[in-house]
């Protein structure tokens, strides 16, 4: 069974990205963290870097980010970032 | 009675004013759209935003934060601030042409101010018909924004840096805001929200959600001040484009109306020069038999 979980990605200009993901890695403010099923609830404050997702088919994906928040909460991931610089 | 070349004159004039208000309905209709999508966008973010803010609000106790005021013994700190100097931000349009809708805009803020008179008053207008309307009343403005239509992120971030600078540096001790809030199909309505101190974001929000166990990363008092910046900076993109929604909104009926007054006049106008042309035949006829008859 996969261990997926969903992951939503919003700025001010709309939903970026929304779906399962296997596992994400953005940038905190004290370093890249790491997030996979089951992470404990977590709130943190993002630093301009690269949110590096796997989807359900194990294909990485890099959205360029420009500082936000991320929020982990009933294996529901949801990352708040003023702009998107590339897909 | 008017003569014919008289009433085809306003006939071509009336014309013209309908093809102008034509256009003007199509083209606010066209920004309506993209304002109001954009406006969605913006509020959809804003909605999860606020979720993360009420889920840390309920684990709020002490807070030390110069954007909050302990007023009215809150437990959220701040330091203490007799409120004694008001500020009214007031949202207007660029351009009339949209019915009742800045007037009413202004009229809100001019009763607000008379509910105030104890207080210090002072505006900050957004867009150009509130700041020319302010500047010939001559209303004290701490701040002014006479440009609204290009509403961008950097506008509401520069917008929400000067104004809590004005807060911090106790030029003003409350700032609320006034904007037209969109009603889909509806009547647009102003209304009045407060905006800082920052107290109404925790307090309404306190009681709703059961405070989650959240790891906090650097903190928890650094995430929060810089979710509820990010959230202020938020709240005033969404009122400056959710008014741009409404102005567009408003301004899309009273051109619609315009146009089917001007078809209704034309129609009157049109009805007249044919009862004109006729009586001018009917006459000119009687004078061709009467001229006639003498000759025979």
């Amino acid at each position: 069974m996969l261990q997926d979980f969903d992951l939503k990605v919003v700025t001010p200009d709309g939903v970026a990205f929304q779906g399962r993901t296997i596992s994400v890695v953005a940038p905190g403010t004290l370093g890249y963290l790491g997030i996979l099923k089951n992470h404990a609830p977590l709130v943190t404050s993002l630093e301009k870097g690269n949110l590096t997702y796997k989807d359900e088919a194990g294909a990485t994906h890099v959205i360029k980010i420009e500082g936000g928040f991320l929020e982990v909460r009933n294996n529901r991931v949801l990352v708040l970032t003023d702009k998107i610089i590339t897909v | 009675m008017a003569s014919l070349r008289q009433i085809r004159r306003r006939m071509k004039s009336v014309h013209s004013i309908n093809a102008i208000t034509k256009a003007m309905q199509m083209i606010s209709t066209f920004r309506f759209k993209r304002a109001e999508t954009r406006f969605s966008k913006i509020r959809a973010y804003l909605l999860e935003l606020g979720g993360i803010l009420s889920n840390l609000s309920a684990s709020v106790t002490d807070l030390q934060h110069p954007l909050f005021s302990s007023v009215g013994g809150s437990a959220s700190g701040g330091e203490k601030r007799v409120v004694k100097k008001k500020t009214l931000i007031v949202m207007t349009g660029d351009k009339g042409l949209c019915g009742a809708y800045n007037m009413n805009l202004i009229k809100a803020a001019l009763l607000w101010k008379k509910q105030n008179s104890s207080f210090e008053t002072s505006f900050i207008p957004v867009g150009k018909v509130g700041y020319e309307s302010f500047r010939k009343k001559g209303l004290s403005m701490a701040l002014f924004y006479p440009e609204k239509a290009l509403a961008d992120l950097a506008l509401a971030k520069k917008m929400t840096e000067e104004i809590k600078n004005l807060y911090l540096s106790k030029k003003t001790d409350e700032v609320s805001l006034i904007y037209t809030r969109f009603k889909a199909g509806g009547t647009s309505a102003a209304v009045v929200e407060p905006i800082l101190p920052l107290n109404h974001l925790i307090e309404n929000r306190k009681d709703q959600s059961a405070p989650v166990d959240y790891i906090y990363e650097p903190g928890f008092e650094k995430v929060f001040f810089d979710l509820l910046n990010k959230y202020l900076e938020g709240k005033m993109y969404l009122s400056v484009l959710e008014s741009l929604t409404s102005e567009y909104s408003a301004r899309m009926m009273a051109m619609k109306q315009a146009s089917e007054n001007g078809e209704e006049v034309l129609f009157d106008l049109k009805l007249l020069k044919n009862k004109t042309r006729q009586a001018v035949i009917t006459r000119e006829l009687s004078e061709i038999v009467a001229g006639a008859s003498i000759l025979v």
